[in-house]
């Protein structure tokens, strides 16, 4: 619960909140022209009130890094009459990036609670309009509760399943919380249906895959440690070659754009975290936010003993850090319930 | 009965001060590296870069090559052997390539019974006052002579010829285990007892681990001599004084917090503030242009007491504070650099000036990086 925990807070350069960001940013996907798609409006319980209080719903933005002082974009998406967006509450993104055309495959861990039904969504990106396209809905074994998504191929991804959760409930949230039971795993969507691809784990949560699709990374949040495993061509079963105890519970993967390090968000001091997802929207339930930087070698693997933290603040810039992208010497910081960051360096 | 109950009272008592020691030693504590910038090593300096002083045109004092009478016999022997040397160094931060000078120290007094020696010479704190009115620059050093009591010296500084003159020797029983000094006068100064026991190690050691708040901070000026203005602190270690002479800071390293008192005319002081650290700072140093405190500490204690047990063998984590003052009081802390102990081991001061960062270990290295965040 990291009670003795704490650090002190220094940022790797000029860091300010982006504008247009309201509901969180609780994950990021990115491009390599310095685009990232980012999921905000996940429905914790304060969140929730307020959508329905408001009448909003979860969105997917658009950040550009060569326009940070644009701010972030609500991306206008177009549907079907029975993709219900007003029940939208996304979680996990990635995406399949189309270096050609820039029309980028999204996917989207979609959680419809009032309906307890778990769904990934697929949209098309259309740089020319700006806008989404949803073009269907891939349903998921609801006895599950999926946090993070990292797309393999057309229709193929991977997916952490965060615990065997039938009942979706605050108090049923809290328990796997607090005790680091291993209810969860690495699923893989191989186009029919999802698979657990590696043994058990206690609320895996953030996943990557290496630009040669070579290597999954997934962090598992109360394990306090990074995995890394070797794919094979059949993605039936993966094997682990690596395993990194953190100290710290994190949360979303991202790799840089160059392929050479991940960042990883954490909450390093959990128990602040635990109240902040319960009243996120209280001042005083903060949380502290982090960042370290990952490198990896090249041989795929991590490199333990230059792990360096990149962020470091104490929950009043930003609260709860999720997740966290790099482009060209800028870090934009996302969060589950608070502020999204960006950072000059 | 009373004695089982008598016996049960004392166990509990000890159990709780043992589970107490184990967790101010940290070894619960784990970080992350980070630094501000590229840093190097400076290849002059081995063992140890303990205090400074910054002047207003970036001119640094670096005082090298700490040993104290209660440090162990296998620090002692290691110092010996590698033919250590007490020396003060100084270097401008202002050019870009801050380069190093050993000061030739110049004894007026010959090394008689009690006098200033070369041979026995260990320098700790540093503090340097610049009169006005003779326009020369006297530097006062906690010096800890092998096999003698602590005491603070005097040098005037000559920056024709990059000499240090010795004058003067301030000795007194009340100077017990000395760690740092604050110059408020030509001939007055402010010092930090970090323990009372000076002279055996097994009671240095009791001291240190029964936790008893018994360091202290002293004040000497000509007209009242030596007096103690603050007592009952948990391990005070650094000492500062604010750029207008009106607030001194204090740092308790193992009681993990920052005192900051307001300076009365009559140099008392009056405790103003209570800075919560959570980490055990060892010396702070004012920045001369903003105001600013930096501060050297050390994160994991358990691994700082064995660095200085066997420095060829341990490394001490090490971090770098500042501190930001608004009317005396701290109002902002963040951290400029954190380090496992492979680039530098045990950092005991630091400073920024012109974008460089310069950080001095206890009996380490000296190390310099750009400073590439915001300050």
């Amino acid at each position: 619960m990291d009670v003795f925990s704490g650090s002190f807070k220094h940022y790797p350069g000029e860091c300010k909140k982006v504008k247009g960001a309201r509901h969180g940013s609780e994950d990021m996907t990115w491009t390599h022209d310095g685009l990232v798609f980012i999921t905000t409006g996940l429905g914790i319980p304060d969140v929730e009130k307020h959508l329905l209080a408001t009448g909003t719903h979860g969105e997917i933005q658009l950040f550009n890094f060569k326009d940070p002082g644009a701010g972030v974009i609500n991306l206008k998406i177009t549907h079907r009459k029975e993709f219900d967006i007003v029940k939208m509450r996304p979680h996990g993104i990635t995406l399949l990036e189309d270096r050609v055309k820039g029309e980028h495959i999204l996917y989207v861990i979609n959680h419809l609670e009032t309906e307890d039904r778990e769904l990934v969504e697929k949209f098309r990106f259309s740089p020319s309009t700006r806008q989404l396209t949803h073009l269907k809905t891939i349903e998921l074994d609801s006895s599950f509760f999926f946090n993070n998504i990292v797309a393999f191929a057309d229709d193929q991804f991977y997916i952490t399943n965060f615990a065997y959760m039938p009942y979706k409930g605050v108090l049923y949230h809290a328990l796997i919380n607090l005790f680091p039971i291993k209810l969860g795993s690495l699923h893989f969507y191989n186009g029919t249906k999802s698979v657990a691809v590696t043994e058990s784990h206690a609320t895996p949560n953030g996943v990557a895959l290496s630009p040669d699709k070579r290597f999954v990374y997934m962090a598992a949040s109360m394990e306090q440690t990074l995995y890394v495993y070797k794919t094979y061509k059949s993605n039936a079963q993966l094997s682990l070659v690596q395993k990194i105890y953190l100290g710290v519970k994190g949360d979303n993967l991202n790799l840089t754009p160059q392929g050479d390090a991940l960042l990883l968000a954490v909450h390093p001091v959990f128990y602040k975290m635990v109240f902040h997802l319960l009243w996120a929207l209280s001042p005083e339930c903060i949380s502290p936010s982090s960042v370290l930087r990952i490198p990896l070698g090249s041989d795929g693997l991590a490199v333990e003993s230059d792990i360096t933290e990149l962020f470091y603040d104490y929950g009043e810039l930003i609260s709860g850090s999720s997740v966290a992208a790099a482009y060209n010497n800028q870090l934009l910081i996302g969060s589950v319930a608070n502020s999204l960051v960006h950072c000059q360096a | 009965m009373y004695l089982k109950t008598a016996l049960f009272s004392v166990t509990l008592f000890a159990l709780q001060h043992i589970v107490r020691l184990i967790y101010s030693l940290g070894y619960h504590l784990h970080f992350y590296q980070h630094y501000p910038g590229p840093c190097r090593q400076f290849p002059e300096i081995e063992f140890g870069s303990g205090n400074f002083y910054t002047l207003p045109d970036g001119t640094t004092f670096i005082t090298s090559g700490l040993d104290m009478n209660v440090f162990s016999r296998r620090f002692q022997l290691h110092y010996t052997s590698q033919g250590v040397e007490g020396a003060i160094y100084v270097t401008n931060l202002n050019s870009s390539e801050a380069v190093l000078r050993k000061l030739d120290i110049i004894v007026e007094i010959a090394a008689e019974e009690g006098g200033f020696s070369l041979e026995t010479f260990h320098p700790h704190g540093i503090s340097v006052w610049f009169d006005t009115t003779e326009g020369h620059h006297s530097l006062f050093v906690v010096n800890h002579p092998t096999r003698a009591d602590d005491r603070i010296e005097k040098f005037l500084f000559d920056p024709a010829t990059f000499t240090l003159h010795h004058v003067k020797s301030f000795t007194n029983p009340k100077l017990r285990s000395l760690h740092d000094v604050q110059a408020i006068g030509e001939d007055s100064f402010y010092a930090t007892n970090i323990l009372h026991e000076h002279r055996s190690r097994f009671f240095m050691l009791l001291e240190l681990f029964s936790l008893m708040p018994w360091s202290s901070v002293i004040l000497y000026t000509e007209e009242t001599g030596y007096s103690e203005v603050v007592s009952g602190l948990m391990s005070a270690t650094g000492i500062a004084m604010s750029k207008c002479g009106a607030f001194i800071y204090v740092m308790l390293s193992l009681g993990s917090q920052i005192l900051v008192y307001s300076r009365g005319e009559d140099n008392s002081l009056t405790l103003q503030q209570v800075f919560p650290l959570y980490t055990h700072p060892d010396s702070a140093v004012l920045d001369p242009v903003t105001g600013d405190l930096f501060i050297g500490a050390h994160p994991i204690a358990h691994q700082y007491i064995n660095h200085v047990d066997n420095p060829a063998k341990h490394k001490a984590a090490s971090q770098v504070l500042h501190l930001r003052l608004t009317e005396g009081n701290i109002t902002s802390i963040t951290e400029l650099l954190y380090d496992d102990g492979i680039l530098i081991s045990g950092s005991s001061a630091a400073v920024v000036y012109n974008n460089t960062l310069l950080v001095g270990s206890s009996v380490d290295k000296l190390v310099a990086c750009k400073v590439n965040v915001p300050i």
